[in-house]
């Protein structure tokens, strides 16, 4: 009986040393910048407002304002890479989780201007029996429902991804196999009923562009990302996602002031979440990419004042998605409309804002998660965008 | 309010165990009970998990260990009631590495051949250590390390087992037992409130005198 146990006791022990390492990271290359607005007549007034928020909470940051009237500015705070002392200057990219809801929505209006979908189109249509099989009833939605966010699909990050996910991040999930999360799940209202933002909506389209054009990448990048010459912005090309200049990124689990790297977890999530999440860009590409959508010609004018005239309502009332409409989130404040979209992800976290009144605009872009901490959330959307509206006003 | 989710579970739980020696058969309140003195250990595999979901999870492995005894208050032939008081802790480099110590309480059923069924509920404490290294920010905003001490909290625990008793029928004071046990910590991502804990476990547990 002794020896049993000896011999047991060793097993399990031996067991144990498996799961024992720490994931490491990989280190930052971190870009020479010459990108320097320091002699910007508001220069102090806004990096004191970075420096204080990058004190309190955000990792690292980089923001954009322009300003009209105003030559633009852009400035950073913090630390790109914690563990290398490496700080946050304004040439890193980031990764920009949702903003590519953006894109994928301008991508299918351009499709509507080419003549070759439509609002009102069923998207059955377009998807393969395999995606029909996967999820029932899809015959009834349209692709303005899927752009809305008013499908009632539900989302799927849930909590049975969250699990799947937590017990084994090194595995790659295809847009399928993501689809498959929503599989059984019941409808979270009647299509066309009510907003409810899903990700399942823009992975679904990002199968219906495929089906027009073959690849929605490939079709982004020659319709959106050369036209504009984003020359920094990197979606499942070069060496993806491991691109020089992209900071470290890191979360605070239990609001506790500890701060974790979690770059590798950050970067798979980034890799296999298409067509709703995904892109590494500059925030100066991303800027652009915004004010052109309403100040330049990647759509048609009656499809931008659709962007803005269609919004929907945000039930749930979050501050930076009071409406929405196409791929673009409306914050309705002081009688001014700001349009544009949050990244949200567990290390990363951003947004760009376009004012339709006054043509300002403002880039965040951290390397800080608040996908899962609300505390984050209220600090980075709530409370910095509200020190940075003060700040150029 | 972090607490309050457990606190009622808490109470619910000591108003079941508050007077165990009322609950027994008026001919036996005045006999003491005999103890068991056991000793049980498993080797338990994680999973973060919601009740009853990735039980059988078995790739990645989040290995584990769990040693526990028992105080009996309440035995008869084929039933008893006790409570547990057991410590384990499991590493896990993809959700967090993680120690507990639980006191449940129990009830176990034996059958003619020896196989037991046991389910029980009660709290602990759970410690959550962290992924990766740790940084605080400093007052110059500067970051330094900061040590992996993790981070305790409050939990609520159910399990059930299914296990054979060698001392029924082959005279051998061994118990042979396979456990599903969920604890939940009360400290975790804002977003979820909890931290769910899905453990595994197989085990065998020796008693220093039986009941017999």
């Amino acid at each position: 009986m002794k020896n049993r146990i000896i011999t047991i006791t060793t097993l399990v022990l031996a067991l144990l040393c498996v799961s024992c390492n720490k994931e490491s990271y990989q280190a930052l290359n971190q870009p020479s910048c010459d990108l320097d607005f320091t002699d910007h007549s508001n220069q102090q007034k806004y990096q004191d407002v970075l420096d204080q928020y990058s004190q309190n909470g955000i990792v690292g940051l980089t923001v954009i304002i322009g300003k009209e009237g105003e030559e633009e500015w852009m400035g950073s705070s913090g630390y790109a890479s914690i563990e290398e002392n490496i700080k946050m200057n304004n040439c890193n990219i980031h990764q920009t989780a949702s903003l590519v809801k953006s894109f994928v929505g301008i991508s299918t209006l351009q499709l509507i201007d080419e003549g070759l979908l439509e609002l009102n189109s069923n998207i059955d249509q377009y998807l393969s029996s395999e995606i029909l099989d996967l999820i029932p009833d899809l015959d009834n939605l349209t692709i303005e429902q899927l752009l809305n966010h008013t499908s009632g699909l539900e989302d799927i990050f849930g909590l049975n991804f969250i699990a799947d996910f937590m017990n084994n991040p090194e595995y790659s999930y295809t847009r399928k196999e993501l689809l498959a999360y929503v599989k059984n799940a019941k409808r979270v209202n009647e299509p066309g009923e009510s907003h409810y933002y899903s990700d399942t909506n823009y992975i679904l389209l990002s199968f219906v562009i495929d089906s027009i054009k073959g690849d929605f990448i490939t079709y982004m990048r020659e319709n959106i990302f050369d036209p504009l010459n984003l020359s920094n912005t990197y979606y499942h090309n070069d060496s993806y996602p491991n691109i020089d200049g992209l900071p470290q990124s890191y979360w605070e689990q239990y609001d506790d002031g500890n701060i974790e790297n979690i770059s590798q977890l950050q970067k798979r999530v980034t890799n296999f979440i298409k067509g709703s999440d995904g892109i590494i860009s500059s925030p100066q590409d991303m800027v652009t990419f915004y004010k052109s959508v309403f100040e330049g010609s990647l759509i048609s004018e009656s499809l931008k004042e659709g962007i803005i005239n269609n919004q929907v309502d945000e039930p749930i009332n979050f501050k930076m998605n009071t409406g929405y409409g196409y791929g673009f989130m409306t914050i309705n404040e002081n009688g001014q409309t700001w349009i544009g979209h949050v990244g949200s992800q567990l290390g990363t976290s951003c947004y760009v804002f376009y004012n339709l009144d006054t043509k300002d605009c403002i880039g965040v872009f951290t390397n800080t998660g608040t996908f899962l901490f609300e505390e984050k959330q209220q600090l980075i959307y709530g409370e910095l965008w509200d020190a940075l509206t003060i700040a150029i006003q | 309010m972090k607490y309050t989710k457990t606190l009622i579970p808490i109470l619910i739980w000591l108003f079941a165990f508050s007077d165990p020696v009322s609950a027994q058969h008026p001919n036996e309140t005045l006999l003491p009970v005999k103890q068991d003195f056991s000793l049980a250990m498993s080797y338990n595999n994680h999973s973060w998990a919601f009740p009853l979901s990735s039980v059988f999870r078995m790739n990645p492995q989040y290995p584990g260990l769990t040693v526990g005894t028992e105080i009996n208050y309440r035995v008869r032939p084929r039933t008893k009631f006790f409570q547990t008081f057991e410590l384990g802790g499991f590493i896990n480099s993809a959700s967090g590495s993680g120690t507990y110590f639980n006191s449940d309480v129990a009830f176990r059923y034996t059958g003619k051949r020896g196989i037991l069924l046991d389910i029980g509920t009660g709290f602990g404490s759970f410690k959550s250590y962290f992924i990766n290294d740790t940084f605080k920010i400093q007052s110059d905003g500067s970051y330094l390390k900061s040590d992996d001490t993790g981070v305790t909290a409050l939990s609520q625990n159910i399990f059930f087992s299914t296990g054979y008793d060698l001392s029924v029928k082959h005279d051998k004071n061994l118990v042979l037992f396979v456990r599903y046990q969920w604890i939940a910590s009360a400290a975790y991502w804002s977003r979820i409130m909890i931290r769910p804990n899905g453990l595994l476990h197989i085990g065998i547990r020796h008693s220093l005198r039986t009941n017999k």
